[in-house]
């Protein structure tokens, strides 16, 4: 008796989504909410310290902000947040990922999107959260009618986060040595060490930490910065740039995914 | 009744065979009679641990013989019309060449064989408990 | 001596085909021209050494690993092109435990399993947890190697593939359970008519299942039959032989092995029986007896053969 294979035999791309967000969801969990725990208490720091200025505001929240270590440390976790998603298996030991009815590219990026989906609702919830703190802690400012926190700032920085994620995510895909993880895994720790040292005006040890591999004067020359303000062109608005490196790194993400095979 | 066939991996005849020969002993010694109804393939399969294509063997193969018959919906039964003493017939000859092959193997003639098979029958007769003691190899 | 042993399958429409498949790792040909015919709704066991090339194959069928040169097909569709449809079809038991599923609650595992395949029967799979006591709320990586392979087991059969790989599915089992599991076999077979590719060390075992073996060495099938064609053309014949026997019947290079030393020794030979005992009995020997072999028997003959070359 001849067995003859259906459509029917495929999964839905719906189901397979809330699958593996199921599963992010439930394996990082107490990642998640310390990420979600860092992103409050850095805004609140940062905010407090510069007696909850308008111009910490925006700097937080519009482009070019990224001297300020609160904005920087969401690129740190969003980076760290893509190899997260792979469950820290580089692509040849993905065999979990790789036996099941699905044709890997469209599973690639089912994966991605979900990782996507999960960072921005915890980034989502923490700004909530940190706007509610500082309307109860703050000075007496309605923190949410404030432009730079809902409006286009908000929004720029959403755009930064998913291109880092994406440009993780794509490393993630490329490289097949275990090893190469734990080198790409440390500028990311380091960084995230600086940015600590940072907060607790520990300047000379920000420096000594995050200096290897950044620019000498300062974090706002990080590639990080790339995805925020581009690389100089002045006749596109940073929106632009952002939806630019959005279109590359999607492509590469594409890229990356085509062939991904145990060996 | 499953439990009654008896399938022996050692034995030179293929699975098959052995499930056929085993319904026929069945029949011979009246624990199967006309129109008795047969465990289905699955079922039989499972408790013999063995693949069902091979007891679907056995079974066409019982019904191309006009042993045994399939009625859609309700199973498989012995034939109203088997006779058990052409199964006996059948039966020994089955024994027979078995016997036959075990004693060339031990290099012993047909003949040899068939008065040892009277001596020692005439030896059982007086001590009946031997029959159904001791194993074959 | 190099058997005569046919290793090609007349199969319409067979389930699993292979043709030339190579796979080269840096150091060895895991498959060195792979020819496999899995005919539909067979029971195949592929038995060989470790390094025989039984994973490679599944892995490749699987779209895991691609081969380097040589085609596979199942149902008719490449794995290389139809990767996903094929994936669809096949219920996989790995050797090993796969990576990635260690923190989950085997609960949560299944769940996640199911929502991949459309088939999938929670009826089905609940019945088969009751039957190979899993327990649901433990986390995978608490299992043993038994417990895990149980587990792998479900995720395998319960969404009904039409073809089953099993990778040594009964190692790490304790008895009890592997009888459990060719019940359950048993029972999935008479149900669906699925088709069984298993590796196994353990031929005895699946002795009873099987309706077809492959004999595997060094990446290339050495043999590949019907369990029929074996209990009818590999015989054991047990020979007497006079002291000054130089035993060489002519048999075509038939013989698969020999054992045993004068004046009793004992040939494995395929061929016709009649034919075979013509020429044995005209080379000078006695033909004590005529036994066919089981499949374990047949696979160790054919094996330990190659090694006498």
């Amino acid at each position: 008796m001849m067995q003859t294979l259906t459509a029917k035999a495929s999964p839905s791309p719906a189901g397979i989504l809330s699958a593996n967000i199921r599963n992010l969801v439930t394996r990082y969990l107490w990642e998640l909410l310390l990420f979600g725990l860092i992103m409050v208490v850095y805004h609140l720091i940062a905010l407090r310290n510069d007696g909850f200025s308008e111009r910490m505001i925006g700097l937080l929240f519009t482009d070019g902000a990224l001297g300020s270590p609160g904005t920087f440390i969401f690129v740190v976790i969003t980076a760290f947040w893509s190899f997260r998603v792979w469950t820290d298996l580089p692509p040849g030991e993905r065999a979990t990922f790789l036996i099941y009815p699905v044709d890997r590219l469209t599973h690639c990026i089912i994966r991605i999107m979900a990782g996507a989906l999960v960072i921005i609702a915890v980034f989502s919830a923490a700004w909530i959260m940190g706007a509610l703190l500082c309307e109860i802690f703050g000075p007496g400012r309605s923190w949410f009618s404030n432009e730079a926190y809902v409006g286009s700032g908000w929004t720029k920085s959403f755009l930064g986060l998913l291109n880092s994620y994406l440009f993780g995510s794509i490393l993630a895909l490329s490289f097949k040595k275990p090893e190469i993880w734990y080198v790409i895994k440390l500028p990311v720790g380091l960084t995230a060490l600086g940015m600590s040292a940072e907060l607790l005006k520990l300047h000379g040890l920000r420096k000594a930490l995050t200096s290897i591999f950044l620019y000498p004067d300062g974090l706002s020359a990080s590639f990080g910065n790339l995805f925020y303000t581009g690389t100089g062109s002045e006749s596109l608005s940073p929106f632009h740039v952002f939806f630019i490196w959005m279109l590359i790194l999607s492509v590469g993400v594409i890229l990356s995914s085509r062939i991904r095979r145990e060996e | 009744m499953s439990v009654l066939l008896h399938i022996d991996p050692s034995d030179t005849r293929p699975i098959y065979i052995q499930i056929m020969d085993e319904i026929r002993r069945a029949l011979v010694v009246k624990t199967l009679g006309p129109d008795s109804p047969l465990p289905s393939v699955r079922q039989l399969a499972a408790d013999l641990r063995i693949n069902p294509n091979t007891v679907q063997q056995a079974y066409r193969e019982l019904e191309r013989e006009g042993l045994i018959y399939v009625q859609r919906g309700r199973g498989t039964f012995v034939s109203a019309s088997v006779k058990p003493e052409g199964e006996k017939e059948t039966l020994t000859m089955i024994v027979a060449k078995n016997a036959l092959r075990e004693a060339h193997r031990h290099g012993l003639e047909a003949d040899e064989l068939i008065s040892a098979i009277k001596d020692m029958n005439s030896q059982l007769k007086k001590a009946p408990d031997e029959v159904s003691k001791g194993a074959s190899e | 001596m190099i058997s005569a042993i046919p290793s090609d399958l007349e199969a319409g429409n067979p389930a699993i085909v292979t043709r030339d498949l190579m796979k080269f790792y840096k150091k060895n040909r895991a498959l060195n021209g792979l020819d496999l015919t899995v005919p539909d709704g067979a029971v195949y066991l592929m038995v060989g050494p470790n390094g025989s090339g039984k994973t490679t194959t599944m892995k490749i069928l699987l779209d895991l690993i691609r081969p380097d040169s040589g085609h596979a097909e199942v149902f008719s569709i490449s794995p290389a092109t139809g990767g996903a449809r094929v994936r669809a079809a096949i219920g996989y038991v790995p050797e090993g435990r796969i990576p990635g599923y260690e923190w989950m609650q085997v609960g949560l595992l299944l769940r996640h399993h199911s929502s991949y395949y459309p088939s999938w029967d929670s009826d089905y799979a609940d019945s088969l947890i009751k039957n190979l006591e899993i327990d649901l709320t433990r986390k995978f990586r608490k299992l043993s190697k038994g417990e895990s392979r149980r587990v792998q087991l479900v995720m395998a059969l319960a969404h009904f593939p039409p073809l089953l790989l099993l990778d040594e599915p009964m190692d790490g089992l304790d008895p009890l359970a592997r009888d459990r599991v060719i019940e359950i076999l048993i029972d999935y077979i008479s149900e669906t008519s699925a088709t069984v590719l298993a590796s196994t060390h353990h031929i005895a075992e699946l002795d009873k299942l099987a309706d077809h073996m492959g004999v595997l060495f060094e990446g290339k099938l050495l043999a590949q039959n019907s369990r029929e064609e074996i209990h009818t053309s590999l015989k054991k014949y047990l020979l007497q032989v006079p002291e000054d026997w130089d035993g060489s019947p002519d048999l075509s290079n038939a013989v698969v092995h020999r054992k045993g030393t004068r004046p009793e020794t004992s040939w494995e030979i395929w061929g016709d029986e009649t034919y075979v005992t013509e020429q044995l009995k005209t080379a000078g020997a006695m033909v004590r007896s005529v036994v066919p072999l089981r499949l374990e028997e047949a696979a160790v003959a054919i094996l330990a053969g190659k090694e006498q070359e």
